[in-house]
């Protein structure tokens, strides 16, 4: 690949990394992304990596934009109101890098579809604000040997991991989704917009490093921050060999839904 | 009445303007790419994003009534609202769409009209005062020859790749209102037994380094004119300075070559023209006479008011029973509704009835005497300000800091205030008659402040500690054949107090007017110490705490900061502020010479901080205390070689306020404000440093066998001067990225930031610099790839 004067230009203060250069640049240049979820999380994650120049985005999310919405899910903007989130993401990616290939799937992932969707792509961002997306997202990807980067969000607090095929998955730390009621969902607790960003930018550039190859990704330990106290630590975790999908003997063998949707942020008033 | 002609290939070259905004918009052109061709063809970007100024060649400020209305349509046409007059007489639409600026240049196309030479390294529109062919003073008129030679010089192609801008004036007498004496190239009209002909001057021209223009001809017939042109046009091309754009005008080239080597060139050149034959311009006269059709003769409303607009705007011309009648514009904004009524009222006087004036105003010119109540009334009409005193037109500012790069002050809106204050301030202002104030934002004279009876710079200025704009103070410029003199620095005024003070002045002039025929004239005599003594009461400044508006310039809703502008974006204003700490580094010296043991060492770390404080500003550094001045010295000074390393020893001591290790080391202190006073005296005027006493090779010491195995041949070189930081390092790893380990590049970098950053930045990544070798101004690095 021979970079342009434009491109050049364009990623300079990438080239300049010495861990990026212009190595690490056409990798970008040629990696696949997929975003599940346009929310809080989905919106500055899709906004970096268009601006860093990754080649295909693909954006799954059956929702339109909602007024509530836009305290934190910065890629749609006010007039946007109504637009379903994938359109709405797609024209302010291209705004930002008209390089970028955008697909949209709009759509919300099961088990019956996730698959199709995900096969195409590098590297998978988990967005999305319920139990059982999480779950279905971390299975079909242990499944396909898909890396993603998994992250949650409530009030002002936020954990982020990212699996890699091989290493310890979201079930190998929780098994199965929390009772129901256990956790507040955001609409009942809550959610400070700026801490969507923080860790929506964390699965972006948790992306990006695994694009460009260098650096240790949140591999086998959780991030966990308490942005109203602005802590962080980390939780360090091993494979867990009786995880019921990718220990020694996996109960799950094929996809299946779980509950309903823990959260429900988006239930309409 | 045509002013000038199109060239034929203007259709071809549009159309590769198109090709490459199509190419850049695919991202198969980069910005620079499309930056180089379209600034020449008079297309600049603005500030906001994806919006661009485009300026219209107008010969001698003339446009018919057709085409003003026509620009207008264009302009409202692609969203625009108003219209632009600039001080060299073009008009500009601003806010043009990329999308749009080809469209918009084919229409001018269509109504005869050219933007190429609009801006960049060409042939700029050449200019004379709109009163040419009517001003009763006049030798002859001179109109017919910027025209021609317009005509001439579009068509040839080495008008647009010229070192650096090309600016030619015309005057129709001695008083010079064309500033003939003051461009690159400057013609003034004379009649010799009978003959017409010129007086010629070249290099002068105002900007950071302004010079009056220099003797070349006393006279010469009239059909010299495109042979001189032409001559002055292959010397420049050929020696003038392609590398530093700051030093690349004709008066450079001057200075550089001296007045005797300039003129051999400059005649081996003339001489060879007339040898070879020339065409000579086709410099047809311009008639000025009336011809009204379709219009009635209306009576004025007001017999007071017109009487006083008659006092200050008309005036008769050499042509018996016409008038000229100047339109006061503001700050040369003219809105596109204003234009087209305007020209629909002028069609009826015929052709060459408008011409843009110098001072950003409008020029209407042969009106019948019986039409005056017309013009009064519809000018009453259209232009809520056509009848202020003559001072309210009179006031000129470039744009300023608000969409100048090179911009410190907000110039217009320092104009803006100034024009609200004087028209409240209850002055005689018909009575102070005819004063040019000229406001630039910068040192750079985009504001003609050398040229102005009161002058005024932008600068920047320092209060404990803390930053605020200001303005240096100039009067008694003098623009005439022989006698042209460039304003004089007066004093400096802080920008919040630039309207009080001009109050001050104007006041002061008409307390004493009955002894002066005019402010020129006062100001020549007794008005430089008068101001001298205003300009003193301004110097104390209220502290931040006091009154926070003198840290805040017209109009800003932000505190006034450097901070955005980074090194190699800074201009000659910072200049200034480099000098006050000189200044302090040369006081203290002073006094440590005088000072007991006991006071020396608190000097002495003072004399360390201003010599670490100094040069900060160049490189885009405003610290905010002390501990950030020394930690900035040391890193963008020491650290990078610029001053030695045994001075960090003196700078730590300063820094721990370490008194009696600066007590045993006086000497080292004033060698480190030495240093400084050096690496200032060999700074550019683009904030470039000369390493001190750098040998002409440098090599690389990872390995000292390599010495005698120079000669590696290159895999690649490359020319990265002209590219900036770090553009040129992301570049230099690009090549790299092409090569083999254990191949090698050569690069070429410009001085300055570019050598002092690169080869670190290129050694950090682990490859081996093999040789830096400096060549004329210019650097040469060549790389081994890891």
């Amino acid at each position: 690949m021979n970079l342009s004067e434009e491109q050049i230009e364009r990623y300079s203060r990438h080239i300049i990394l010495s861990e990026v250069g212009v190595e690490g640049q056409e990798r970008i240049l040629a990696g696949k992304a997929l975003i599940i979820g346009l929310g809080g999380l989905g919106s500055p994650a899709a906004l970096y990596l268009a601006a860093a120049g990754v080649r295909t985005i693909g954006l799954v999310d059956g929702d339109n934009v909602e007024l509530s919405n836009l305290q934190r899910q910065v890629i749609h903007f006010s007039p946007d109101v109504g637009k379903p989130k994938v359109i709405s993401a797609q024209e302010k990616i291209k705004a930002i890098n008209p390089d970028v290939k955008v697909s949209t799937y709009q759509e919300r992932v099961y088990a019956d579809n996730i698959r199709d969707i995900i096969k195409e792509y590098d590297f998978i961002i988990d967005g999305t604000d319920n139990f059982a997306a999480k779950f279905l997202i971390n299975d079909a990807c242990v499944l396909a040997a898909k890396p993603f980067s998994h992250g949650g969000i409530l009030r002002f607090d936020g954990q982020a991991m990212t699996y890699k095929p091989g290493e310890a998955c979201y079930r190998c730390v929780f098994t199965a989704p929390p009772p129901k009621g256990a956790v507040p969902t955001c609409s009942q607790a809550g959610i400070l917009g700026a801490v969507a960003g923080m860790l929506g930018t964390i699965q972006a550039a948790e992306c990006l490093r695994f694009l460009i190859g260098k650096g240790d990704l949140l591999v086998n330990r959780m991030l966990i921050f308490d942005a109203l106290r602005m802590k962080f630590r980390e939780v360090a975790f091993k494979r867990n060999p009786s995880c019921p999908i990718c220990g020694k003997n996996p109960s799950i063998k094929e996809l299946r839904d779980e509950e309903e949707p823990a959260c429900d942020l988006k239930k309409k008033a | 009445m045509k002013a000038y002609s199109l060239p034929t290939n203007l259709g071809g070259e549009i159309n590769q303007l198109e090709e490459l905004i199509n190419k850049y918009k695919k991202g198969a052109a980069s910005a620079t790419e499309l930056k180089a061709h379209r600034v020449p063809f008079g297309v600049y970007e603005q500030r906001e994003h994806d919006t661009y100024m485009v300026r219209i060649r107008c010969a001698a400020g003339a446009v018919t009534p057709g085409q003003f209305e026509q620009i207008g349509m264009i302009a409202s046409k692609y969203g625009v609202s108003d219209l632009h007059i600039t001080s060299r007489q073009e008009l500009q639409i601003h806010y043009v769409k990329l999308d749009d600026i080809v469209s918009v240049i084919r229409e001018l196309k269509d109504i005869g009209l050219a933007t190429r030479g609009g801006g960049g390294n060409t042939v700029r529109n050449i200019t004379v005062e709109g009163d040419a062919g009517i001003d009763p003073q006049e030798e002859f008129d001179v109109s017919p020859y910027p025209f021609a030679l317009t005509t001439r010089l579009i068509a040839e192609s080495d008008s647009w790749n010229l070192p650096r801008k090309y600016k030619i004036a015309f005057s129709g007498s001695s008083e010079d209102k064309g500033y003939a004496t003051i461009a690159d190239l400057g013609f003034i009209a004379k009649i010799k037994n009978g003959v017409k002909g010129f007086k010629v001057y070249v290099a002068g021209g105002l900007g950071a380094k302004s010079a009056v223009g220099r003797l070349l001809f006393d006279f010469v017939e009239e059909k010299e004119v495109y042979p001189i042109a032409k001559a002055l046009k292959n010397v420049f091309f050929k020696y003038g300075n392609r590398k530093n754009k700051h030093a690349a005008r004709i008066r450079f080239l001057w200075d550089s070559l001296g007045e005797e080597e300039f003129k051999k060139k400059f005649f081996e050149e003339y001489t060879k023209i007339k040898q070879e034959g020339f065409q000579p311009l086709d410099a047809a006269v311009v008639e000025n006479n009336f011809s009204v059709s379709g219009l009635q003769e209306e009576e004025f409303r007001d017999a007071d008011n017109f009487s006083l607009w008659k006092a200050r705007f008309v005036k008769s011309q050499k042509q018996d029973g016409l008038y000229s009648v100047l339109v006061p514009i503001e700050l040369g904004f003219i809105s596109c509704q204003q234009t087209s009524k305007l020209a629909q009222f002028l069609k009826a006087f015929g052709d060459d009835v408008l011409r843009m004036a110098r001072g950003q105003n409008i020029l209407l010119r042969n009106m019948p005497m019986a039409y005056l109540g017309n013009v009064y009334n519809f000018l009453g009409g259209t232009f809520k300000n056509f009848n202020q005193p003559v001072i309210y037109g009179n006031i000129l500012s470039c744009a300023g800091a608000a969409t100048c790069q090179l911009g410190i002050c907000l110039s217009r809106q320092a104009a803006r205030a100034l024009i609200k204050d004087l028209l409240a301030s209850g002055l005689d202002l018909d009575k102070i008659g005819e004063v040019k104030i000229n406001i630039s934002g910068c040192p750079n004279s985009c504001g003609q402040h050398p040229a102005a009876d009161l002058g005024f710079s932008g600068k920047v200025l320092r209060k404990d500690g803390r930053l605020y704009p200001a303005y240096n103070v100039f009067a008694g410029a003098v623009v005439h054949d022989g006698r042209t003199k460039l304003a004089e620095q007066i004093g400096e005024v802080p920008a919040r107090d630039l309207p009080s003070l001009v109050k001050v002045i104007l006041g002061t002039y008409l307390s004493n007017a009955g002894k002066f025929k005019s402010f020129r004239e006062y100001i020549a005599k007794e008005g430089k110490e008068d101001l001298r003594q205003i300009c003193s009461r301004y110097k104390d400044i209220p502290g931040f705490g006091e009154d926070k508006n003198y840290y805040f310039d017209w109009d800003a809703d932000k505190v006034f900061s450097l901070a955005d502008r980074g090194a190699g974006e800074c201009s000659a204003g910072f200049f200034d502020l480099l000098e006050m700490d000189l200044n302090n580094i040369k006081a203290t010296t002073d006094k440590l010479s005088l000072a007991g043991k006991g006071g020396k060492q608190k000097l002495l770390s003072e004399l360390v901080f201003y010599s670490s404080r100094a040069l900060l500003i160049a490189k885009g550094v405003d610290p905010k205390n002390e501990e950030e001045v020394y930690e900035a010295f040391i890193k963008y000074f020491i650290e990078t070689g610029l001053v030695a390393q045994h001075f960090k020893g003196i700078v730590a001591a300063a820094q721990r306020k370490d008194y009696p290790v600066l007590g045993e080391n006086e000497s080292e202190a004033y060698d480190l404000a030495q240093a400084i006073q050096a690496l200032y005296d060999g700074m550019d005027n683009s904030f470039n440093f000369k390493a001190p006493a750098l040998p002409s090779v440098v090599r690389g010491g990872l390995n000292p066998s390599q010495d005698n195995q120079l000669e590696v041949k290159p895999a690649a070189v490359k020319d990265f001067r002209g590219v900036v930081c770090p553009l040129n390092f992301v570049k230099t790893k690009v090549e790299l990225a092409k090569l083999k380990s254990g191949e090698v590049l050569e690069i070429w970098l410009d001085d300055g930031a570019p050598i002092e950053n690169v080869p670190g930045s290129v050694k950090a990544e682990g490859h081996k610099i093999i040789a830096q070798k400096r060549s004329a101004d210019y650097w040469s690095v060549v790389i081994q790839k890891k």
